[in-house]
């Protein structure tokens, strides 16, 4: 048995908790005749990990950390004449989801040019291959929304909102929460910002400062560094509002706690995932890993992840790997024809049930801003950490 | 007789300060070795008188260093008291006659603890230490500087310290919080991109200037020095090397010390890329070498203008590799500081 094993070629995946999941990592290794190591961490530790340590990875399943890794010469460039579906990918086919969003978008640091630096100007080489995208925005115990607000439409403004006072969480990683800061207090009126995707020293300044003080006064509740953490926070923690994630949502409800992802006024904070390789891959390692890459275009992780809320980067792809009535749940935003199961087989979604935010396109086209590393990444993760220990 | 500002000195790793700082003789104790090396060499010979005013005088020093160092050798036996003021060489209890001579006319050798550093200003000998440990914490987080630990830590007075304090304040490199705590940091993006812009105005000005200087043989010397080697990566010391070549020996080969001073200012930048090479992986050689060899060629070629204008792209090249290198800087956590410095939250 173990002989047999040594002669598959080993694939050893850096990613988060929500991604890299056991259904997914089977799934792989069953359909390219591979083993795959799994690395899950928190956002946080695998971009450390994929900086400092580039030889301890061949494939990292990062999000928004390309412009970082590139610099710290941790991944190589991606040949997409190898990449099957390239130009199938959702996030810039002819007929992809338009927003007005800001921020680091999809394409911003993808393509390798002649000078070593990565734009948006296409080239044959990329930084990375998109595999998932989707949006966020806070999530909310319905009972408690509606005692708190009423019929308030949903707002990011709420995160800082006295009327939540104690009872509200933020995801830790310092990327996602200073932009949930920021909507918060855009939305609010407290500040006005010049680039919401890209705050300046002033900008993070007035941020930390104000929250910092709310903090120090008993606003916030807890805060989280993945799904699971988040989840308690709302099952047993008294947390009604937090910023939260889709594979969260669909957690929670399955255990009876009654949490809808919020659509808010203001629009959503997008965020798309993607397969790097590292820089130190090589040989016969290479060609599995760009196997493994091409795999995520198929369709059928695409199909397993649309399960928890994710959208795959080839939609229709995914499709033929979905029953229709899934399809129709979670890209088309029509009622659930039956009970719908998670990626694990729990049932996540009730018969009659209609997507919190509606449909793919619906939901694709009101990114207000993309998560981003911005050109201050520096400052602001010392001011948030600040926060963190405040 | 001291300098106005710090002597250069190469830089190194903070972290390293401990094993290799030197510790600075203090006044009294450069003063009390060099008279007793002359009493034992015979050059300060048995009888000669010794005031507190001629020794301070002759070494260019105040007296309470000069009235310790006495009092040091009288202890030894090696001179003894011959009224308030002063003090005859030889052990008490032997009468001596007297030697008034002009101290001036000895050769003590003064100079060389002098040429050596040891007889700067006490802020002086420490400057370059606290500069690099302050630069060294400030791109990780806001750190509070505490004077009474840096004190213990240098074994200097609080005069000294604040006087340090005041000269890195000067470079804008910490400021004053509202309850007036000394703080360093955090780095922001926008701080290197002015650090950038300076620097981008002053050095190819300077280059314009220092080319009527630099004789063709320097300029070949550090150009043969680029292409001997052909690695992909710089280290840390090769970095600094190959930076040392182009922006203080050639760059800063002017006259003109305002414009040094000024250039100097905004060598922060130097910083941010030997942090990288030092905690995240070594540095591309290719686009640095590529922009210094240009400048170099052109300096050749007697065209200072062109090497200028080369030098100015070098620099925008620079700050935008640098900004990203910074933003790489963001996933360290827990870094090393120096005692002094208090993460504040």
């Amino acid at each position: 048995m173990i002989r047999r094993h040594s002669r598959r070629p080993r694939l050893r995946v850096l990613g988060t908790h929500e991604i890299l999941i056991e259904p997914i990592r089977r799934q792989a290794e069953s359909d390219l005749g591979i083993i795959v190591e799994d690395q899950v961490a928190d956002s946080m530790d695998a971009v450390r990990r994929a900086v400092t340590a580039p030889d301890s990875f061949d494939i990292y399943h990062q999000w928004h950390t390309v412009d970082l890794i590139w610099s710290s010469r941790s991944i190589q460039p991606i040949d997409t004449g190898k990449i099957a579906g390239w130009s199938e990918i959702a996030l810039w086919s002819k007929d992809r989801i338009r927003s007005d969003a800001i921020g680091d978008g999809p394409q911003g640091a993808l393509f390798l040019q002649k000078d070593g630096t990565l734009d948006s100007k296409p080239s044959d080489w990329a930084s990375m291959v998109p595999t998932l995208h989707g949006v966020d925005a806070p999530g909310y115990i319905r009972s408690a929304r509606n005692g708190i607000v009423g019929k308030e439409p949903d707002s990011w403004s709420w995160l800082l909102d006295d009327r939540w006072h104690g009872k509200v969480a933020l995801a830790s990683d310092p990327s996602v929460g200073i932009i949930e800061a920021a909507l918060a207090l855009e939305s609010s009126g407290h500040l006005k910002f010049n680039d919401i995707g890209n705050l300046d020293e002033e900008e993070i300044d007035s941020i930390a400062s104000i929250l910092i003080r709310k903090k120090k006064i008993g606003h916030f509740r807890g805060f989280w560094s993945y799904g699971e953490e988040a989840e308690r926070l709302m099952s047993r923690g008294g947390v009604c509002l937090q910023s939260i994630w889709s594979p969260s949502v669909f957690r929670l409800r399955q255990t009876g706690v009654d949490v809808v992802c919020s659509a808010p006024v203001e629009g959503y904070r997008g965020w798309y995932a993607g397969l790097c390789l590292s820089s130190r891959v090589t040989g016969a390692v290479l060609e599995a890993a760009y196997g493994y890459l091409n795999w995520w275009l198929s369709g059928k992780p695409g199909a397993i992840l649309s399960r928890q809320g994710y959208y795959a980067a080839t939609p229709q792809r995914a499709r033929s790997f979905l029953e229709e009535k899934e399809w129709n749940f979670w890209y088309a935003g029509q009622a659930a024809a039956s009970d719908l199961v998670d990626p694990f087989g729990g049932v996540c979604v009730r018969s009659g049930d209609i997507r919190d935010g509606g449909s793919y396109a619906t939901r694709m086209s009101h990114v207000r801003v993309w998560n981003s590393f911005m050109d201050e990444q520096n400052y602001l993760v010392r001011r948030w950490r600040e926060f963190l220990n405040a | 007789m001291v300098k106005s500002r710090p002597q250069k000195r190469r830089r190194r790793p903070a972290n390293e300060r401990q094993v290799d700082f030197e510790e600075p003789q203090r006044y009294y104790e450069i003063v009390e070795t060099k008279l007793r090396s002359a009493i034992r060499s015979g050059l300060l010979r048995a009888g000669t008188v010794l005031y507190e005013a001629a020794v301070a005088d002759l070494f260019g020093v105040s007296r309470p260093p000069v009235k310790r160092a006495l009092q040091m050798l009288e202890e030894a036996n090696l001179i003894h008291r011959l009224n308030r003021r002063g003090y005859i060489v030889g052990p008490s209890g032997t009468t001596l006659q007297q030697i008034r001579t002009n101290l001036h006319r000895l050769s003590l050798n003064i100079m060389e603890p002098l040429g050596n550093g040891a007889l700067r200003a006490s802020w002086q000998r420490i400057y370059e230490a606290v500069e690099e440990e302050i630069l060294s914490c400030s791109p990780f987080g806001t750190f509070q500087i505490s004077e009474a630990i840096l004190c213990d830590h240098y074994n200097v007075s609080r005069t000294v310290i604040r006087d340090v304090l005041n000269r890195i304040h000067g470079r804008g490199l910490i400021e004053k919080d509202r309850w007036s705590h000394w703080i360093a940091g955090p780095l922001s993006a926008r701080r290197l991109d002015e650090h950038f812009a300076m620097r981008k105005i002053l050095e190819p000005a300077a280059l314009i200037a220092a080319s009527a200087t630099l004789t063709p043989e320097f300029i070949m010397q550090r150009r043969e020095r680029l292409d001997s080697s052909s690695s992909a990566d710089l280290s840390e010391p090769e970095l600094d090397h190959l930076e040392r070549d182009l922006h203080w020996d050639c760059v800063l080969a002017i006259k003109n010390r305002r414009l040094i001073d000024a250039i100097e200012q905004n060598h922060l930048s130097f910083f941010i890329n030997r942090q990288f090479a030092a905690k995240i992986c070594p540095i591309q050689a290719e686009p640095v070498r590529a922009e210094h060899r240009l400048v170099f060629e052109c300096l050749l070629l007697k065209t200072p203008v062109a090497a200028a204008g080369a030098l100015e792209k070098h620099i925008v090249a620079a700050a935008s590799r640098t900004r990203s290198r910074l933003k790489v800087l963001s996933i360290l956590k827990d870094v090393q500081v120096a005692p002094y410095l208090a993460r504040s939250s």
